[in-house]
C-alpha cells in the first residue's frame, strides 16, 4: 500500500479548497475545517475528504479533526493571527512534523520563521514568478 | 483477495473507503443506503460490512439489525460521526466489530480490514483443528469447540457441518443427514455437505440392506 497521509487543513478559501482537492485526489485522507459551512462549495469535486464546520481558532474542531494523528497540517485561512495559532499548536502540542502556514502580509514572515513555521506567502510567490517572466521577456527582446 | 461492502449516504466517505480497501489489494461495492446493502447481501457474498449509522431510509442499526436477523454472518465495522452510548451497545450486542469516528485516517481502515480478516482466520483454524479432533474421535472435547461457533458463526455452514461429521462418527445418520442439509440450506453449494449428503445417504441404505 503506498503511504497515505492524514492532512488537516484550516481554512477552505481557493487555496485551501484547491490543495484539498489535490491532495485527496493523490490517495491522501484529508480533513477541512472552516468557519462558513458555504466556504466547503469551493471544493472540487474530486475531493473525497471531511469538511468540519467550526472556528479552527477554537481547539475543540483540532481534536475533532483528529489532529493528534496528522502528517501534516496546512493553515490556510486569510488571517495570519489565526494561521500562526493553528501552526503553533500543530507544532508545539501536537509534534506534527509537517506545518505550512499561509502568511498574507509579509512583514508577519520574520515572527513566523522566529516560530521556525514554513510559510507560503502568495504575495511573494507572485513576485517572484512575474520576476523571472520579466528577466526571460528582457532576455529575448535583447 | 477479499470483498468487501460499503454502505455511507457520503458519497466523498464511500468513496474514500473504497480506494483505500483497494489500495490494500481487496474490492469493495459502495451503497448509499441500508436497503442497497441489504440487497447486495442477498445477491453476492461478502467477507466484510463498513457501514454508517445515519443513513436515509433503512439507517445503519437498522441494517446490523436485518443483517442479524436474517442470521447472515458478517464481520461489520461500523464508520460512523454521531454514535450514542445505546446505539454503540447495541451493536456490539449484535455482533459489530468495531467502530471508526468520522474523520478516519487509511490506517484505520487498514485496521479494521486486517480485524475482519483474522476473524475468518480463526473460523478456518478452529475448522482445521475440530476436524482433527473428530478424526482423532476426541469426540466430546470436539464438541466442546464447537459449541461456541453456532452463535459466533450463526450464518456460516461450518458449524453445522462440523457437527454433522460428529454425528456420522457416531453412527447417527439421519442427525448427520439433518446437519449436512442445514449447512447447505445456509450456503447452498458448500461443496464438503453435498458430499457429505451423498455419502450418508449410501450409508443408510446400506444399514437398511
Amino acid at each position: 500500500m503506498k503511504p497515505s497521509w492524514y492532512v488537516i487543513i484550516a481554512g477552505c478559501g481557493r487555496l485551501g479548497a484547491n490543495v484539498a482537492g489535490m491532495l485527496s485526489n493523490m490517495g491522501h485522507s484529508v480533513v477541512v475545517i472552516d468557519r462558513k459551512e458555504s466556504a466547503f462549495e469551493a471544493l472540487p469535486i474530486e475531493f473525497t475528504g471531511f469538511t468540519i464546520h467550526g472556528d479552527v481558532a477554537a481547539i475543540e474542531f483540532l481534536r475533532e479533526a483528529k489532529i493528534h494523528q496528522a502528517n501534516m497540517v496546512l493553515a490556510f485561512t486569510n488571517d495570519d493571527n489565526t494561521n500562526f495559532m493553528v501552526a503553533q499548536i500543530a507544532q508545539r502540542v501536537y509534534h506534527i512534523p509537517r506545518v505550512i502556514s499561509r502568511v498574507y502580509d509579509a512583514g508577519n514572515l520574520a515572527l513566523f520563521h522566529e516560530f521556525k513555521i514554513k510559510t507560503l506567502t502568495p504575495v511573494l510567490l507572485a513576485t517572484g514568478a512575474l520576476n523571472k517572466v520579466i528577466h526571460r521577456y528582457m532576455e529575448e527582446s535583447g | 483477495m477479499a470483498q468487501f461492502l460499503v454502505a455511507d449516504d457520503e458519497q466523498r466517505v464511500r468513496s474514500l473507503i473504497k480506494t483505500y480497501i483497494e489500495m490494500l489489494g481487496h474490492e469493495a461495492v459502495v451503497v448509499a443506503n441500508g436497503e442497497e446493502a441489504l440487497r447486495q447481501l442477498f445477491q453476492d457474498s461478502y467477507d466484510g460490512l463498513f457501514t454508517d449509522l445515519r443513513m436515509p431510509g433503512l439507517d445503519g442499526m437498522g441494517l446490523i439489525r436485518a443483517i442479524h436477523e436474517e442470521n447472515i454472518h458478517l464481520p461489520t465495522i461500523v464508520v460512523t460521526a454521531y454514535a450514542s452510548v445505546e446505539s454503540v451497545i447495541e451493536a456490539f450486542q449484535l455482533g459489530v466489530v468495531d467502530f471508526i469516528t468520522k474523520p478516519f485516517s487509511s490506517e484505520e481502515i487498514k485496521r479494521a480490514v486486517q480485524r475482519i480478516l483474522r476473524q475468518k482466520i480463526q473460523l478456518k483454524e478452529t475448522n482445521q483443528y475440530i476436524r482433527g479432533l473428530i478424526e482423532q474421535k476426541a469426540l466430546f472435547e470436539a464438541v466442546n469447540y464447537l459449541k461456541p461457533l453456532f452463535s459466533e458463526y450463526p450464518s456460516s455452514p461450518i458449524p453445522h457441518y462440523l457437527f454433522g461429521l460428529i454425528q456420522e462418527t457416531q453412527g447417527d445418520f439421519s442427525g448427520a443427514l439433518r446437519h449436512m442439509q442445514a449447512a447447505l440450506a445456509l450456503e447452498p453449494g458448500y461443496d464438503p455437505a453435498t458430499r457429505k449428503i451423498i455419502e450418508i445417504r449410501k450409508k443408510i441404505e446400506e444399514d437398511r440392506s
